[in-house]
């Protein structure tokens, strides 16, 4: 604390510059020609270059005036040095991200790039370089007391983009393998069917929702690209994956298993690799004719963790062939979402299967360079040592830049250990028993994201967007497109590899949602003759076979990390065939949530004849409806109708209490809408940041998202997780559980409340699980969960937010629903309290109480099961709104942003922007006009 | 291909001269100038500004009558030149001209020691490929300067030491706006490079 103190003081101390913001045409030392940095209002840069060089000159060089402490974060985040900026807490989050190789794959990425970007990534790095051999470094770094910034280089740029596709494309099949190889092993000694306790019951591949992006599949499957239901069908739980459970190497398993547990412990991987907390992102378009202007919409809102600084960068920029605006990665130049002078783009996460985790052996080779080989298919394939060196920085000592080499431990591997065969790290390894897990990632290799936005950054039309996808290899991205000659567009990037197996038509081991035997069968098929336009060594499916829609005849579509195709609707991921044979796989399965309620709101409408708006967008991307609610307060409304007419005592009894009956009603009256109610809350409803009075409708809304978001966790407590606590069996993850129960309860007149397991989910002590007393027993169960709700809310625990009042019109829901915007040094750098520039709001309560709630489209989820006084905080969402309109002139765009546009915590830009953004509103941002053309340029 | 018509229409006149003025005395005249490129080149946002510069040249004198000349004449004339955008300014090395010139001199007093004249005339100029880093870095790379066929106007004054030998000041406007075209980009932009070149010369009389 006193170090940051420090910092603090030292930060009001130095001058900040803000050289380059006046519009003075500059020539710094190591620019070509010249480039001009103009701040609008809100402090973004609109930058302007003579040449494309010079203009990615200054955007190095304002990303390190507004950003630098966030920069070197990302590049040693990447490279695994992050401890030698924070500390050895950081060491493990190096150790692993080293293991997985992100900036092996980077320099990998660079020396395939071509020669233009590389000319550009020189131009950013020497603008980053420039700005700190001419500036004081930021707070940040005397709180860590760093005083030499280590000097930016290429590489570095290359490796944030490739820890972005990382965070974006990486997951892992353990869980998966964990909890399905639990289940059977539990099943066969319980008596039930461990395969469908998975597959059927809790980790169903059937969204809650099945809003599809390309209608037609929302009705079908795969339809939309011309798939064929497989004819037989392919059940993988009953055919293949039981008796693979058997083949799982039980020491593999456990070594995964420790492995994720110890991700689980470094932030980066908490994001990374839960689903709950994971990026996701909404975007749809409207072509045409379908708005009131006549002139296609695009909206676009990407999630990603809410943070200070902001995880994206505002950026206009501009050069003699660069033309974009919009919002870029600090560490990396161009614009990856936004639009130029004729399109313009945006992009949500698709959840692509892009990685798999594989069982190894590996025996004592002294022939091999690390005296050590895997073995595949009984021959010895050496394995590959990668030497690492680790250093920490030791802040707090009172010495400026001591960083001290961490000698080799259990904990601190000497060196990272390749399978060359797969370009992919040994992620964990018993020496003793020769139990090795690997990990192969699309991203592994050379891959050319940023050719990609090089290319949209100067694109005029559709072909060029077509062209700059065509590079788009790693980060599976959905994204929606429109240009001003009417075009609107959904398409898919990412590499998606093609396995043996599947392409057999058939499973070899697990299906490739589990963890993989590493022993041929099943790996991905090597490409014999790799396309020009192709990265990876393996093979694709073609980009005609990946999602997308141009000019769809419905004039719209939605995508909100929803299946694209429709291939996971009838709960079976792996029953549809490429064109040309073999099974055709994306993912094991989706959310639907969000693409449910945004689909919603299309057709209500739709159905009304109206046409769509720039303002019916905004309304959209601030819709905080829950769409759960809506299926299950009808359950919750008819337990009430049921217990008041039962001949149970015990439901009789619950549907007799008057706070029931007052909190029951409250929901029956509810619109499911999940405003703060308070005044100190932000709400889409006030305007600009300004905080306004709550409406009475806001607080009766309020106090029944509290209510309904607290009996959603004790449901989940009183129904499905005290059957698997029972075991202990692993529990799906926080939307999983919601999508099971829904389908519980859909299914409840002929399963009771029994799984296809056969595992009973309704439970009540002293009724017997009959048919008979199935309805009881649930509308017991739902009722209960109102009151342990009310129990909860009343209670102590929650004393900071109600103060046990008894009285409902306390229970608002901004007292619940907060955030803090966190930063990695923490203290005043987090807002609230931004060094004072945004004082918390509420007295005894973390963060800032903002609308929202569990998957609604105005992403600001927290966990379903949520059941503490912090635990309905979040942590994700938004991380800019796009709402843009492709005028015939111009793409005209409207964003925003969570945060401020700089880093440094005393600039009047760290939060300027922040609560503008709370309350959902927008500000434009344009294309700089063109810089002056050079004499002797082609005008 | 006017150019090149032109061109060869001055190569016959040079040809020609010495046989009109067969019989009558022939200057020949080394000069060393100071050049000084007239007009402004306003390209856009950009400017061109150029230095004064050096030449040399040599000229020949025909006398048609006591009071009428032909000049032919050939000189190397050299300027440096900047660029400059809001007060940034681009090297863009030298421009270096060649300008064959064919006139005719009216002489005002003919056979004194003092010979003021007066001249006019043809001219085609050919200049060097322009080239900087700085070009190179705006993306510009070479520039080419058209070959130009125009013309010129002197004034000047001789000054005999003897029977055969002579000074001369000379002062001569050279009308050249050539087009220039950025071999990397094909770009073109008309140009305003005409100089004042003000001689002095070391005639000798034959």
């Amino acid at each position: 604390m006193r170090r940051i103190a420090f910092a603090l003081l030292l930060s009001f101390c130095v001058v900040i510059p803000l050289a380059a913001q006046t519009g003075t045409w500059v020539k710094y030392p190591g620019m070509r020609a010249a480039g001009q940095v103009t701040r609008d209002a809100n402090g973004i840069a609109y930058i302007r270059g003579l040449t494309d060089y010079d203009a990615v000159f200054l955007n190095g060089y304002v990303h390190a005036e507004d950003r630098l402490f966030q920069m070197d974060e990302n590049r040693r985040t990447a490279s695994g040095t992050l401890a030698e900026l924070l500390g050895s807490a950081a060491l493990p989050s190096d150790v692993q991200l080293r293991t997985l190789g992100i900036r092996r794959g980077a320099q990998l990425t660079e020396l395939e790039s071509s020669p233009r970007l590389r000319e550009l990534m020189s131009a950013y790095a020497a603008g980053v370089n420039y700005w700190v051999s001419t500036h004081s470094l930021p707070a940040e770094y005397a709180a860590i007391e760093i005083t030499k910034f280590q000097p930016w280089t290429t590489t570095d740029s290359f490796a944030v983009a490739k820890l972005l596709a990382f965070g974006l494309s990486f997951e892992l099949d353990i869980d998966n393998t964990v909890a399905y190889l639990t289940y059977v092993g539990a099943g066969k000694v319980a008596g039930f069917d461990g395969a469908k306790l998975f597959s059927e019951d809790l980790f169903r591949a059937a969204p809650f929702d099945p809003a599809s992006t390309i209608p037609d599949a929302t009705a079908g499957t795969g339809k939309g690209l011309g798939l064929i239901e497989s004819t037989d069908g392919f059940d993988w739980s009953a055919s293949t994956a039981a008796s693979e459970a058997a083949t799982f190497d039980p020491a593999a398993v456990e070594l995964a298993k420790n492995w994720v547990g110890e991700l689980r412990t470094i932030p980066f991987f908490q994001q990374v690799l839960d689903p709950d907390n994971r990026g996701g992102s909404n975007e749809w378009a409207f072509a045409g004719k379908l708005t009131a202007t006549g002139r296609p919409l695009i909206a676009n809102d990407p999630h990603l963790s809410l943070r200070m600084p902001s995880t994206f960068y505002p950026l206009s920029l501009r050069g003699s062939r660069l033309n974009a605006a919009g919002v870029g990665f600090p560490g990396a130049p161009l614009v990856v979402q936004g639009h130029t002078d004729r399109v313009a783009w945006g992009s949500t996460v698709h959840p692509l299967d892009v990685t798999d985790v594989y069982q190894e052996q590996v025996v004592p080779d002294a022939t091999a360079p690390a005296g050590l080989s895997a073995l595949y298919k009984g021959q010895k394939v050496p394995l590959f040592p990668v030497l690492q060196t680790f250093r920490i920085n030791n802040p707090g000592n009172g010495t400026p830049d001591d960083l001290v080499v961490v000698p080799p431990s259990a904990s601190i591997p000497q060196a990272t250990l390749l399978i060359w065969r797969r370009n992919s790290p040994i992620i964990s390894l018993n020496l003793a028993t020769g139990a090795a897990v690997s990990v192969q990632w699309v991203g592994h290799g050379p891959t050319r994201e940023l050719e990609t936005f090089l290319i949209w950054n100067e694109a005029k039309n559709l072909a060029d967007f077509k062209r700059g996808l065509e590079y788009f290899d790693v980060g599976s991205q959905n994204f929606v497109y429109g240009d001003i000659d009417g075009n609107i567009a959904y398409l898919t990037g990412g590499e998606a590899p093609i396995r043996e197996d599947l392409q057999a038509g058939t499973i070899t081991g697990a299906p490739p949602f589990f963890m993989r035997n590493g022993q041929g069968g099943n790996d991905w098929i090597p490409v014999t003759s790799r396309p020009a336009t192709q990265a990876s060594s393996f093979q694709i499916l073609t980009a005609a076979e990946m999602p997308h829609l141009e000019n769809p005849a419905s004039g719209w579509f939605v995508n909100a990390n929803n299946d694209p195709v429709g291939t996971s609707l009838d709960n079976n991921s792996l029953n549809q065939l490429r064109p040309g044979g073999g099974i055709y796989y994306l993912n094991a399965g989706y959310s639907g949530f969000r693409a449910g309620r945004i689909t919603q709101m299309v057709r209500e409408k739709l159905q009304a004849n109206e046409k769509f708006t720039v303002a019916d967008i905004k309304r959209m991307q601030a819709d905080v409806t829950l769409i759960d609610a809506q299926f299950f307060v009808p359950h919750i409304t008819e337990a009430l109708g049921n217990g008041q007419a039962s001949q149970n005592p015990a439901l009789l009894g619950l549907a007799s209490q008057p706070a029931i009956q007052a909190a029951v009603g409250r929901l029956a009256a509810w619109n499911f809408t999940a405003p703060t109610g308070i005044a100190e809350g932000y709400d889409s409803a006030d305007v600009n940041g300004a905080l306004s009075a709550p409406s009475q409708a806001e607080i009766d809304a309020s106090v029944a998202a509290t209510i309904y978001s607290v009996w959603r966790g004790q449901f989940i407590k009183n129904t499905i997780d005290p059957v698997l606590s029972a075991g202990p069996l692993p529990a799906p993850g926080s939307a999983a559980v919601v999508t099971a129960l829904r389908n519980l309860l859909e299914n409840y007149d002929t399963n009771h409340g029994v799984g296809a397991s056969g595992l009973p989910f309704f439970n009540v002590p002293g009724i017997p699980n009959t048919a008979e007393t199935a309805a009881d027993r649930r509308d017991i169960l739902i009722l209960k969960s109102i009151a342990d709700a009310m129990g909860l809310i009343t209670s102590d625990a929650f004393a900071p937010a109600f103060n046990k009042s008894a009285d409902m019109s306390d229970w608002r829901w901004g007292k619940l629903h907060r955030i803090v915007f966190s930063h990695p040094l923490g203290g005043p750098f987090n807002a609230p309290t931004a060094g004072g520039a945004f004082p918390a709001p509420l007295a005894g309560l973390k963060g800032i109480p903002v609308d929202g709630g569990f998957e609604v489209p105005d992403a600001s989820s927290h966990n379903s099961r949520a059941s503490t006084l912090d635990g309905f905080m979040f942590a994700a969402g938004p991380n800019r709104r796009m709402a843009t309109e492709l005028t015939t002139t111009a793409p005209k765009a409207e964003t925003s942003l969570p945060g401020g546009i700089s880093g440094i915590l005393t600039s009047p830009l760290y939060v300027n922007l922040l609560k503008p953004y709370l309350t959902n509103d927008t500000f434009p941002i344009d294309v700089p006009s063109a810089p002056p053309v050079v004499p002797w340029g082609v005008k | 291909m006017r150019s090149a018509a032109t061109a060869f229409a001055l190569l016959l006149l040079l040809a020609a001269t010495p046989v009109m003025a067969q019989g009558r005395p022939v200057e020949w005249t080394l000069w060393g100038s100071m050049v000084s490129p007239q007009g402004s080149n306003d390209l856009g946002d950009f400017s061109i500004e150029n230095d004064d510069g050096v030449g040399v040249g040599l000229s020949a004198n025909f006398f048609i009558t006591d009071r009428l000349s032909t000049e032919i004449g050939v000189s190397w004339l050299s300027t440096d030149a900047d660029m400059s955008f809001e007060g940034i300014e681009f090297e863009m090395d030298s421009i270096e001209m060649i300008p064959v010139t064919l006139g005719l001199q009216y002489h005002f007093v003919p056979e004194s020691r003092w010979d003021p004249y007066v001249g006019a005339g043809a001219a085609w100029v050919s200049a060097s490929d322009v080239q900087s880093a700085d070009l190179d870095a705006l993306g510009v790379g070479t520039i080419d300067l058209d070959d130009e066929v125009s013309w010129f106007a002197n004034a000047g004054v001789g000054y005999r030491l003897g029977d055969q030998f002579g000074l001369a000041f000379d002062v001569r406007y050279l009308d050249y706006g050539p087009t220039s075209t950025s071999k990397a980009t094909g770009g073109t932009e008309e140009l305003e490079l005409s100089p004042l070149v003000a001689s002095l010369g070391l005639r000798v009389r034959f």
